[in-house]
């Protein structure tokens, strides 16, 4: 019993010798570290990345889209800090974002592509803003290092009580720790980001919308991992999209005065992506969660031509009983509307053959080399409407 | 969310690593026989990697697979992917029995992005015999991660329902065209056995 009170005691003293404060003020506009701290340690490495990131080939260059996420982003985090933080949009059909020490945010295609309007995503940017403001990746640097000082020592101290599997939980606390930013900090940065959204003007109620939509869109996935995750609250959901996450920022928009969604300029804004994002997404081959994205922004109205060739698309790889005559229905519903992809003609080609109604076949196979001039399918093409001849 | 993806991606860079250094590499050249199904002649001196047993994928290089890289396998059956993954549960693209031309190329094209080619774009596909099959010839065009342009050419065709495929890839700079020459060759080169 001394034995163990001995150790307990050294443990603890232990820790507390090692551990730095995590408790650090908020970044003023235009600030950097001084070169002697650990935090310009991160920064550099930061800086580094950023470096790599800028040559990469996932980042979207396109002029206009940047210019607007840029224009969100000052609006959400106020002109004093606009030069702070630059935003990149990055070519991944996951719905993500992510901030680091030094002020490069990533927004990713897969988050603008689920986004409803621009006031979900002036919430999102405010989060991570908020990220970077109250310098969260510094407050986990440290809280990580001390935790790990803490864990090794305790490890140690277990294991010589003859207790394994007590080390074993010690490792898990850390790695919990180490993936995400932690419940806590995620919190502070909803609570931040929710004054710097509505103080910009947005609607409130953007902020529990978009997680509510994610939650649906996860419910639809043919991925049982995925359901599991968004479904689980254990330690381990450090980036946590739970109830009590969404019933809180549902409380702070009770509280709030109405603001606005720019739900047009956000479409008009991303709407020159939409086809190539969706087949983005499509590669995951997850039907049940690309259907379902579908078919909401189906409901919306917009970009229908769009919208029903990817449904189109979506039917015919999954291959289940019916979808090549739902693939078909809906090629035929997006060559309606003007803003189909040429290629929509070459599915709807593609799937008549199928059929064996060559005659309309090559009518619709006709339109799309008339669209598209340089297609590289046209050898393949003018191989069949040969032989059909 | 992001750690996970890079946790993964270091997961498996450490996993080619370790295995490397186990993996017989052999020179080959001359005939060679691809998985009982068909035939290929090399007219110049290649370093093969053994045929993965998961993917049934068998690669060969000259100057080292971030270079040039001949990848082909025989015989795939429906269901099959072209990812080598060891989570059971992740979703990816597979080989359908029933595709059509196009979209065996697309299935490949897929198989690329997820493999973590960015921007993979077919940029021409044309009918061209696969041995005495109906093949389809392809040309594709991307970028690695990093950024580095990457070109490549392919043939690929159905037999009895079972997917035959070529593909060939390098940096487009340089080392596309070093060995394109070489390439056409294989490509014509092929026999059913």
């Amino acid at each position: 019993m001394r034995l163990v009170r001995l150790m307990a005691a050294l443990t603890a003293f232990a820790v507390l010798a090692a551990c730095a404060t995590t408790d650090v003020d908020p970044l003023s506009a235009d600030m950097r570290p001084s070169e002697e701290t650990d935090e310009a340690g991160l920064w550099l490495r930061m800086d580094e990345a950023e470096d790599l990131l800028q040559q990469s080939a996932v980042v979207v260059r396109d002029p206009a889209l940047n210019a607007y996420l840029d224009e969100v982003f000052c609006n959400v985090a106020g002109e004093a800090y606009c030069d702070d933080v630059r935003v990149y949009i990055v070519e991944q059909p996951y719905f993500n974002a992510n901030m680091a020490p030094n002020g490069m945010m990533q927004v990713w295609t897969g988050l603008l592509l689920r986004a409803q309007n621009e006031a979900q995503l002036a919430f999102v940017l405010g989060h991570e803003f908020a990220h970077y403001r109250q310098r969260h990746s510094l407050e986990q640097w440290r809280e990580i290092n001390n935790v790990a000082n803490a864990s090794v020592l305790f490890s140690v101290g277990v294991a010589a009580a003859g207790v394994p599997n007590a080390a074993v939980l010690g490792n898990f606390t850390l790695a919990a720790q180490l993936y995400g930013y932690g419940r806590d900090k995620e919190r502070e940065a909803d609570a931040f980001g929710f004054d710097y959204f509505t103080g910009a003007g947005y609607d409130p109620d953007a902020a529990a919308g978009i997680w509510e939509y994610l939650i649906d869109e996860t419910e639809a996935s043919d991925s049982e991992r995925k359901k599991r995750q968004i479904a689980r609250a254990s330690i381990f959901s450090t980036h946590p999209v739970t109830a009590e996450r969404v019933e809180t920022l549902r409380r702070f928009a009770d509280d709030a005065e109405t603001g606005r969604e720019n739900e047009e300029a956000f479409a008009a804004a991303i709407a020159p992506f939409l086809n190539d994002w969706l087949a983005d997404d499509l590669v995951l081959r997850d039907f049940g969660q690309h259907l379902y994205l579908i078919d909401h922004k189906i409901e919306a109205g917009e970009n229908l031509g769009v919208l029903y060739f990817r449904r189109g698309e979506a039917y015919r790889l999954r291959r289940e009983e019916g979808d090549f005559d739902r693939a078909l229905d809906n090629y035929r519903k997006a060559v309606l509307f003007d803003d189909v992809p040429a290629q929509g003609w070459m599915a709807l080609g593609d799937a008549l053959q199928r059929r064996g109604e060559n005659a309309e076949a090559r009518a619709a196979y006709g339109k799309y080399l008339e669209l598209m001039p340089d297609a590289p399918e046209r050898a393949i093409i003018e191989a069949w409407l040969e032989e059909k001849e | 969310m992001m750690v996970a993806f890079v946790r993964n991606g270091c997961l498996a860079g450490l996993l080619v690593t370790a295995m490397a250094g186990c993996v017989g590499i052999t020179p080959v050249t001359g005939p060679l026989d691809v998985d009982g199904a068909y035939r290929i002649t090399l007219g110049e001196t290649w370093s093969a990697y053994p045929r993965d047993t998961r993917t049934k994928l068998r690669n060969l290089t000259i100057d080292g697979d971030a270079l040039n890289s001949l990848t082909f396998a025989a015989s795939l059956e429906d269901g099959h992917t072209l990812i080598k993954t060891y989570d059971r549960e992740r979703l990816l693209p597979v080989y359908r029995s029933d595709m059509s031309q196009t979209e065996v190329v697309e299935f490949i094209r897929d198989s690329l992005s997820v493999g973590g080619m960015a921007d993979a774009t077919i940029t021409s596909l044309r009918p061209e015999p696969f041995g005495p099959l109906e093949g389809v010839r392809f040309d594709v065009t991307g970028a690695t991660q990093r950024g580095l342009n990457m070109s490549g050419t392919g043939k690929a065709a159905i037999e009895d329902g079972k997917l035959h495929l070529i593909i060939y890839t390098a940096p487009t700079e340089y080392y596309f065209e070093l060995h394109e020459y070489e390439v056409n060759e294989i490509l014509g080169s092929i026999e059913l056995l």
